[in-house]
């Protein structure tokens, strides 16, 4: 694995997660990530991002700021997420119902379960203002 | 940017296939839930999903066939087929694949 590391900032529009999604791949490409971990820590950033701008909690005049970073080494990818939008911590979700049959089963809950269920490390803190979640993929 | 869900359809019979190509995410769910509530408004109840030019779907896009699914329960059925591997996983962990039938191939999909 070739060590490397990508910063990117968002104005925070679902839009822009394509563009995101085009970057990382193309990053993964390029430091030899299998298909696999390319495709959960997209689906993470796409889970988590759209997480923040429909239910974060904006002040009036407040824009949505996002920022991701990731790095890579032999063994891992870290991926660290930052966003204002109110205290949010995500690894607290409840556990959604995964059992119920067709009818019963509830609509909804599942995106950060998914996160979690994938990530090696999930954690999270908050410290002036900012959500910060880093997410540990073993690679190897 | 993002750009309009594109989606094939096909039919065989009285199942009607459709084809999605590259991205369901949030920010295109919503065309997909409009294309599948058309076409069950329509009355189409036996439907197939070939997932073999999608590349990536979300839990927004996991929603749309789960409403879906539970739409055409009475007297029809959803069948998902042709995932990927990364794509078959995320069906897994979410349980989905409990209660929505995912197959191989678009053959085995016919015959469900």
């Amino acid at each position: 694995m070739i060590s490397g590391n990508l910063n990117v900032s968002l104005m925070a529009r679902l839009s822009e997660l394509r563009d995101l999604a085009a970057m990382v791949e193309t990053f993964g490409e390029a430091h030899d990530l299998p298909h696999r971990t390319n495709f959960i820590i997209n689906l993470a950033l796409e889970e988590l991002i759209t997480n923040t701008l429909l239910h974060g909690q904006f002040e009036d005049g407040v824009e949505p700021e996002i920022s991701i970073s990731l790095g890579v080494n032999e063994s891992q990818v870290v991926v660290v997420l930052e966003s204002n939008g109110g205290q949010f911590d995500p690894t607290q979700d409840s556990n959604p119902d995964l059992t119920s049959d067709l009818a019963d089963r509830p609509i909804g809950g599942l995106g950060l379960h998914l996160v979690k269920s994938q990530a090696d490390r999930f954690e999270y803190e908050w410290a002036d203002g900012i959500n910060r979640i880093t997410l540990t993929y073993n690679t190897s | 940017m993002a750009s309009k869900l594109q989606i094939l359809t096909e039919r065989e019979a009285d199942i009607l296939i459709l084809v999605p190509e590259g991205r369901i995410d949030s920010s295109n769910a919503s065309d997909f839930e409009r294309e599948m509530n058309t076409h069950i408004d329509n009355g189409d109840v036996n439907l197939v999903v070939d997932f073999s030019r999608l590349s990536f779907i979300s839990s927004s896009g996991m929603r749309v066939l789960l409403i879906a699914a539970k739409r055409v329960r009475r007297g029809g059925k959803l069948v998902l087929c042709s995932m990927r591997d990364s794509i078959r996983e995320i069906f897994s962990i979410s349980g989905f694949d409990a209660i929505i039938t995912v197959v191989k191939s678009r053959q085995d999909a016919l015959s469900v």
